[in-house]
């Protein structure tokens, strides 16, 4: 190894322990003075990079995935929703504190009130939050969060994660479903599979390579649409499918032919 | 590797639910992961929003993570696609440093603290494609072959980026020392 292949490769890698490397630079003191000072540089580099303060409260929140989640993307509803007019703020404090008899007597006119309202309004609340996510989504409704979810992911129409049927029926059993016992895609690539929040449910996100390009298939386990329809933008053309218990959507390039691949996952899967 | 990282990738190989594996990656990578962020964004901001970004993503495809190994390397592959899109959809003026400075640590003697601040700032102005793949063995401890496959390199590349990074920082820190 001459000086100038030396000077690079003690640059490139101050720490490099290979034999080579190593037993150059034994072969002058020049060299090794060279390495002294390049491993000292490094360890003030490296302090310098690790010297980064992070926050622990963003740790926090990321250990919550799914709320996160859910915060991100009511942020970002947030950011279209109207102005909200200033007189729908909270009420205020009355303005002359109440003496403690009427707080009794009002405290127990409440206690009897709420004794008789909570059990009533907590099975509101109860069936509301199950009719809420087992409620009919109109077609056009299913039809703007499965494109908004699709543009939310679109990285994942250039990926290719040569993913394992290992993989997609670990998905498949937290959505609740599953392929027919000795299915697998034969000779369709499945570039990226993926347990997705789609129409507020976990769903399988999967992409596999078509002719025409990047083709996305998912199995959302919400309430079933009436009836199969079409769906579309500027760029894809979809088709979305009701199962017993859920719905399948299959949406390509313009001009792909998506038969094959809605009958593939409505004839092979089990809920 | 030590019994925890041992203990570790056994916990993100699969043995727990999905929930419990994902926390294993947070745990173990939160800091090393926000400093690269922080170093290629540039931003505290950005930092904080590109790993939010980045481990939201790691959970949605966890169980496309094959090679437990690799977890390292694929969590700071997210994180660079992360910013392409965000600084492409963003582009911070990074002339701006003054939420990139460097923290006052009271570890350090001045004639250090000021050492630092020189390094740091010229750390801050080098080239990305400079700046990227030393980051990337400081930081994630990453090999000259490893950090190629992730940039799309060959490994000559990568070895010559690193020498000139090194080169440039050091004749700045030189530099400026004399002056």
């Amino acid at each position: 190894m001459n000086d100038l292949e030396f000077r690079q490769r003690a640059y490139a890698n101050p720490q490099d322990e290979s034999d080579e490397f190593l037993a150059a630079i034994l072969e002058s003191p020049e060299r090794q003075q060279l390495l002294s000072e390049l491993q000292a540089f490094n360890v003030e580099l490296t302090r310098t990079l690790l010297d980064v303060p992070d926050s622990n409260e963003l740790k926090q929140r990321l250990l919550d995935p799914v709320a996160l989640s859910r915060t991100l993307a009511s942020g970002s509803a947030s950011e279209s929703a109207p102005d909200i007019a200033p007189d729908t703020t909270p009420d205020t404090a009355p303005d002359t504190a109440p003496d403690s008899s009427t707080i009794r007597s009002a405290a127990a006119n409440e206690g009897s009130f709420w004794r008789r309202a909570l059990p009533v309004a907590a099975g509101l609340i109860l069936a509301i939050s199950i009719a809420f996510n087992y409620w009919p989504t109109s077609n056009r409704a299913l039809e703007q969060e499965v494109f908004a979810h699709i543009y939310e992911e679109i990285d994942f129409l250039e990926m290719d994660d040569n993913v394992s049927m290992a993989t997609i029926n670990g998905i498949m059993a937290n959505v609740g479903v599953q392929f027919k016992e000795r299915f697998d895609f034969a000779d369709i690539e499945v570039q990226v599979a993926s347990d997705c929040l789609i129409a507020r449910e976990h769903s399988l996100h999967m992409v596999v390579k078509g002719e025409k390009g990047p083709i996305t298939m998912m199995i959302i386990p919400n309430f079933p649409v009436k009836n199969e329809f079409s769906i579309s933008d500027s760029r894809f053309e979809g088709i979305i499918s009701p199962t017993p218990n859920g719905n399948l959507v299959v949406i390509g390039e313009k001009d792909e032919s998506l038969d094959r691949y809605t009958i593939l996952l409505a004839s092979n899967i089990n809920w | 590797m030590t019994s925890k990282e041992n203990q570790e990738t056994s916990v993100i190989e699969g043995t727990g639910s999905k929930k419990y594996r994902y926390e294993t990656l947070v745990n173990k990578f939160y800091h090393d992961i926000f400093r690269y962020a922080y170093w290629l964004s540039k931003s505290r901001q950005q930092a904080e929003d590109l790993v939010q970004e980045t481990f939201l993503r790691a959970w949605r495809s966890l169980d496309s993570l094959q090679n437990p190994a690799a977890a390292k390397a694929w969590l700071f592959t997210i994180l660079r696609r992360e910013n392409a899109r965000l600084y492409e959809k963003y582009r911070p003026e990074l002339d701006d440093i003054d939420d990139f400075s460097v923290p006052d640590s009271h570890h350090n003697e001045p004639d250090q603290q000021m050492e630092r601040e020189m390094l740091h700032k010229a750390m801050s102005k080098l080239e990305p494609e400079y700046s990227e793949p030393l980051i990337l063995q400081v930081i994630g401890g990453f090999s000259g072959e490893e950090i190629a496959r992730m940039l799309d390199l060959n490994n000559n590349t990568v070895m010559t980026r690193l020498f000139r990074a090194r080169n440039k920082l050091k004749q700045k820190l030189d530099t400026d020392n004399s002056s």
